[in-house]
C-alpha cells in the first residue's frame, strides 16, 4: 500500500516524495528534523496510531498539511482526525490520478468534506446551541461559532450538494465555498484540540496506541 | 406461679361481701359520728305525727331522727310532721343563727314558733317532684328566736322515693357554714362532676365509634352515657316527668346501662358461652315487664339482676385468674366496684334507717367505671394503632420485595433485549456482507477464473464490492429517519463512479422531514433501493443525464430518479428490480417505474409520513 502511494506521488509532475516510512517512530524522528508540505499517514501503524503522529506534526510543523489514509472514510474516524488537525482524508482505493489531484488541491486551499461529516458537525453545533451549561473548555480557545454563510454551506453539503452546485445556489464562486470549508476545518481543529483527545479515547484509538508503543 | 397470679373466685366473692358490709357499717358511721362544730346543736329527738294515705288516723310518737320513711313505713305513702323543741340563750338571740337540714323529702314546709320559714314542693300532691335533695340552709334572724322554740317540719312522703327527715343542725351561721359547704361539695358539686365526666367519656367513645365503627366503642359510649344520666337523675331536683313515668325512665336508664355494660364485657372478653347469652337476654327482655309491674316487681327483678351479675363476675374472675390482659382486668375490677356499690345502695335504701343522709355510692362507682372505660378504650385504640403500624410495615416490606423482583425481571428482560438486538444486528451485517460485498467478490473471482472478463470489468466488480462495504458502514451511523443524510452519503459514495461514467447528475434535494417509524433496517432497505436504481442507470440505461429529486408534502417523502436513457430493457435488470420491490414493500414504501414518452425511465419512490400506515405495512 505504501508503494502505491509512493507511486502516486512520484508519478505526479507537481509533487516530490520527501520520505516514506513503514513505522511511526522513524517518521516522527524524520519529521522532527525535516520540514514537509504535506503528510500522508495511515492510522493503523505497526508501532502506534496515526493520530499520535498527526497531533505531533500539527504541533511541531503548523505549515504541514496532514491527509489521513482510510479504507472506509467512516465519519467517526474522519471527525477525530479533523479535530486533531487533519485537513482531509484519502480513500485507499482512490486511483493514482485522484491521489495526486487531492494532494495538490489541499495545498491550493481545497478541503474535502463528506456530507456525513458536515451533518455531524451541524448536529454538534445544534447540540452546543441547546446545551444549557457551557462546555468546560479552556476559555482561551475560540468558541466554535459559524457565520450564517458557513452554516448555509455546511447545511447544503450535508444535503449532498457538490461545491459547484453550492456555489451556484449561493451565488458565490467555487473558490469561496472552498475557503468557507477550510475555515470551518480550522475552527473545528483549533477548538477541538482538547476534545480530540477525548474523542480519540472514546473510539479506543489511544488505548490501542498505549498497548502498542 | 398459678397461685401468685391467680385470683380465686371465693376470694373475689369474699372481697365483694366484705366491701358491702364495710360500706354499710363503718363509713357512714365515721361520717355521721363526726362531732358537730362548737356551739352547734344537733336536733334529733322529735315528736313525730304520721298520717298515711287513704287513712284518717294520725299517730304521734317520739322518734329519733333521721326519719327514713321507706324503712319505717314499707310500701306506704303519707304525711309526717316532726316537732323539735330547743332552747336559745340570750346571746344566741343577738347574733344570726342558721338551720342546716342535710336531707329532706319529698316536699316540705318548715315553721318556727308558728312562723313559716320555708316551703318546697307541693305538700298535698303525692308523687310530685322531690325537693330537698340538696342540703337546706335557713338563716334565722335573732328576733325570731325565743327562749323555748318549737320547730315544725312537715313532709310529704312518697312510696319508695327515699322520703324522710335528717337530723337538724342549729347554731351560729359562722359555725355551721363549714358543714354546709362540705355537704354542698359532697352532695352537689362532686355528683355533678361525675355526671360531667361520664358524659365526656361517653361522647369521646361515641366519637371514636363514629370514626372507627368498632362495637367496643359503641358499647363503651352507651354504658357511659347511661351512667351519666343515672347519676344526673340522682341529684336533679327539677324532674320533668310525672310519676311513675319518671321512675320508669330512671329504671330504664339503669337497665340500659346494665345491658350496655354486659355487651361491653362480652366485647372485651371475646367469645362467651351461649347459655350466658340466653340468661342475660331473658333478664333484659323481661325487665320492661317488671318496670310496668311496679316497684315491687322492679325490686325483685333487680335482685335477680344483682345475683346474675355476681355469678357472671365470679365466672369472669375465674376465667381470667391467670391472665394479665389489662382490659379484662380493668373491666373485672370496674364490674366488682359497680356491683358492690349497687348492692350497698339498695341495701342502704331499704334496710338501714340510719343511712338516710347518705347520697349513695353508685355515683362514685360510676366515676371509677368511667376511668376503667377510658383505660380499656385507650388500650384498644393503642392495639389497633400498633396493628395498623405493623400492617403498614409489612406492606412496605412486601412492596419493597415486589419492586426488587420487578427490577430483577426488568434487568433480565433488558439483557435478553440486548442479546436479541445484538443477534439482529449480526444477522443484518451478515446479510449485507452476503448480498453486497460477498456477492461482488464471488463475481470477481468467477470473472478471473473464466478469464474472459477484462481487467476493467473485474476492477469494476471489486469497486462495487467496496462501495457496498462503505454503504454498510454508512448505514450503521445513519440517524433513523434522516433521508437527507442517506441520499447525501449515497451520492458521496457513488460520486466517483458517476463521474467516471460521464453521466451528469442533477441534484435537487430539499430539506426533508424525518421519516417516522423507520429503524436501521428500513434505512438499509431504502439505501439499497436508491443504490440499485442509480446502479441500473449507470450499467444499463446508457443515459447522459440523471436527475434526482427529493420533495416532501404532508403525506409522504417523494424521491424521483429520472434518466434520459434507453428505457428499461426487458429482463435486463429483472432480478434487481424484484428485490427493489420486495424491499419497498417491507418498508411500506410505494415504488413505481415509469417509462417516459420522451425516452428514459423515472423511478418514483414514496415514503409515507404517517406512522400508522408504516406500522400497518
Amino acid at each position: 500500500m505504501r508503494r502505491f502511494f509512493e507511486g502516486c506521488v512520484t508519478a505526479h509532475p507537481d509533487l516530490e516524495l520527501a520520505a516514506s516510512f513503514g513505522m511511526l517512530a522513524p517518521a516522527r524522528r524524520w519529521l522532527d528534523e525535516h520540514p514537509a508540505d504535506v503528510l500522508l499517514t495511515d492510522l493503523a501503524l505497526p508501532d502506534g496510531h496515526g493520530l499520535a503522529l498527526l497531533q505531533h506534526v500539527v504541533r511541531t510543523q503548523p505549515a504541514c498539511e496532514v491527509l489521513v489514509v482510510s479504507v472506509f472514510g467512516d465519519e467517526d474516524t474522519v471527525i477525530a482526525c479533523v479535530e486533531a488537525g487533519a485537513v482531509g482524508y484519502i480513500q485507499k482505493d482512490s486511483t493514482p490520478a485522484d491521489v495526486g489531484r487531492i494532494i495538490v488541491g489541499v495545498k491550493h486551499g481545497e478541503s474535502p468534506i463528506s456530507p456525513m461529516i458536515a451533518r455531524k458537525l451541524l448536529a454538534r453545533l445544534r447540540q452546543r446551541g441547546t446545551r444549557a451549561e457551557p462546555q468546560p473548555v479552556d476559555p482561551a480557545l475560540p468558541s466554535l461559532e459559524l457565520t450564517p454563510r458557513e452554516s448555509d454551506v455546511l447545511e447544503l453539503i450535508a444535503r449532498g450538494y457538490s461545491y459547484a452546485e453550492i456555489a451556484r445556489l449561493q451565488d458565490i464562486s467555487k473558490h469561496t465555498v472552498q475557503s468557507h470549508i477550510k475555515n470551518l476545518y480550522s475552527k473545528l481543529a483549533v477548538h477541538s484540540r482538547g476534545e480530540a483527545v477525548f474523542e480519540a479515547s472514546r473510539m479506543g484509538l489511544l488505548d490501542r496506541h498505549r498497548r502498542a508503543p | 406461679m398459678q397461685r401468685t397470679l391467680g385470683l380465686p373466685a371465693s376470694f373475689i366473692g369474699h372481697l365483694l361481701c366484705s366491701l358491702v358490709l364495710w360500706s354499710l357499717q363503718v363509713l357512714p358511721a365515721l361520717a355521721q359520728d363526726a362531732a358537730p362544730p362548737p356551739g352547734v346543736q344537733v336536733l334529733r329527738d322529735a315528736e313525730l305525727t304520721v298520717r298515711l294515705r287513704q287513712s284518717a288516723n294520725q299517730t304521734t310518737t317520739a322518734h329519733t331522727l333521721p326519719l327514713h320513711w321507706d324503712v319505717l313505713h314499707r310500701r306506704k305513702a303519707g304525711w309526717a310532721t316532726a316537732t323539735l323543741r330547743f332552747d336559745a340563750t340570750g346571746a344566741q338571740r343577738l347574733q344570726p343563727q342558721a338551720l342546716l337540714i342535710p336531707r329532706l323529702g319529698n316536699a316540705y314546709r318548715i315553721s318556727l314558733n308558728g312562723m313559716e320559714l320555708a316551703t318546697g314542693g307541693e305538700l298535698l300532691l303525692p308523687n310530685d317532684g322531690w325537693t330537698g335533695r340538696r342540703p337546706l340552709w335557713i338563716r334565722l334572724p335573732g328576733t325570731l328566736l325565743q327562749a323555748h322554740n318549737v320547730l315544725e317540719i312537715s313532709i310529704r312522703a312518697d312510696y319508695l322515693r327515699r322520703a324522710g327527715i335528717s337530723p337538724v343542725q342549729f347554731g351560729p351561721e359562722a359555725a355551721l357554714q363549714g358543714s354546709w359547704h362540705a355537704l354542698e361539695w359532697q352532695r352537689v358539686t362532686l355528683p355533678r362532676a361525675v355526671s360531667l365526666f361520664s358524659l365526656v367519656v361517653g361522647i369521646f367513645c361515641l366519637l371514636l365509634w363514629w370514626q372507627q365503627r368498632q362495637a367496643l366503642y359503641a358499647f363503651a359510649a352507651l354504658c357511659e352515657l347511661a351512667w351519666a344520666c343515672r347519676v344526673t337523675a340522682a341529684w336533679l331536683e327539677e324532674i320533668f316527668l310525672a310519676w311513675p313515668a319518671w321512675f320508669q325512665a330512671v329504671q330504664g336508664l339503669f337497665w340500659a346501662g346494665c345491658l350496655a355494660t354486659y355487651w361491653l364485657t362480652r366485647t372485651v372478653w371475646g367469645p362467651r358461652p351461649r347459655v350466658e347469652l340466653y340468661v342475660a337476654s331473658a333478664i333484659f327482655v323481661l325487665c320492661p315487664f317488671a318496670v310496668a309491674g311496679g316497684a315491687d316487681w322492679v325490686l325483685g327483678w333487680t335482685v335477680v339482676l344483682v345475683v346474675a351479675w355476681a355469678a357472671l363476675i365470679l365466672r369472669l374472675a375465674w376465667e381470667c385468674r391467670y391472665t394479665r390482659d389489662s382490659p379484662r382486668l380493668w373491666m373485672l375490677v370496674a364490674l366488682c366496684v359497680c356491683w358492690a356499690a349497687l348492692v350497698r345502695d339498695i341495701a342502704a335504701a331499704r334496710l338501714a334507717p340510719a343511712q338516710y343522709m347518705d347520697g349513695g355510692w353508685t355515683q362514685w362507682a360510676a366515676a371509677f367505671a368511667g376511668v376503667a372505660v377510658l383505660a380499656i378504650v385507650g388500650q384498644r385504640f393503642q392495639q389497633a394503632r400498633n396493628a395498623l403500624i405493623d400492617l403498614t410495615a409489612s406492606l412496605e416490606q412486601r412492596v419493597l420485595q415486589r419492586e426488587q423482583k420487578l427490577a430483577e425481571q426488568h434487568q433480565a428482560l433488558r439483557k435478553l433485549e440486548r442479546i436479541s438486538a445484538k443477534s439482529e444486528e449480526r444477522a443484518r451485517i451478515l446479510r449485507d456482507m452476503h448480498d453486497g460485498a460477498g456477492a461482488h467478490l464471488i463475481t470477481a473471482m468467477r470473472q478471473l477464473e473464466g478469464g474472459v472478463a477484462s481487467q476493467a470489468e473485474v476492477m469494476q466488480t471489486l469497486r462495487e464490492s467496496l462501495d457496498q462495504l462503505r454503504l454498510s458502514v454508512d448505514a450503521m451511523s445513519l440517524p433513523n429517519g434522516d433521508v437527507n443524510a442517506l441520499l447525501a452519503s449515497l451520492r458521496f459514495r457513488l460520486e466517483q463512479r458517476i463521474r467516471d461514467s460521464g453521466l451528469e447528475l442533477l441534484w435537487d434535494v430539499e430539506l426533508l422531514p424525518l421519516w417516522p417509524g423507520s429503524g436501521e433496517e428500513a434505512m438499509r432497505h431504502l439505501q439499497y433501493i436508491v443504490f440499485e436504481a442509480i446502479s441500473n442507470v449507470l450499467q444499463h440505461a446508457r443515459a447522459r443525464q440523471l436527475a434526482l429529486t427529493a420533495r416532501a408534502d404532508g403525506q409522504a417523502i417523494h424521491i424521483h430518479l429520472r434518466d434520459d436513457g434507453v428505457g428499461r430493457q426487458e429482463g435486463a435488470c429483472g432480478n434487481g428490480l424484484r428485490t427493489m420491490h420486495e424491499r419497498a414493500e417491507l418498508i411500506g414504501a410505494a415504488l413505481e417505474l415509469r417509462l417516459e414518452d420522451s425516452g428514459g425511465t423515472t423511478v418514483c419512490l414514496s415514503l409515507p409520513l404517517d406512522a400508522p400506515a408504516l406500522a400497518a405495512a
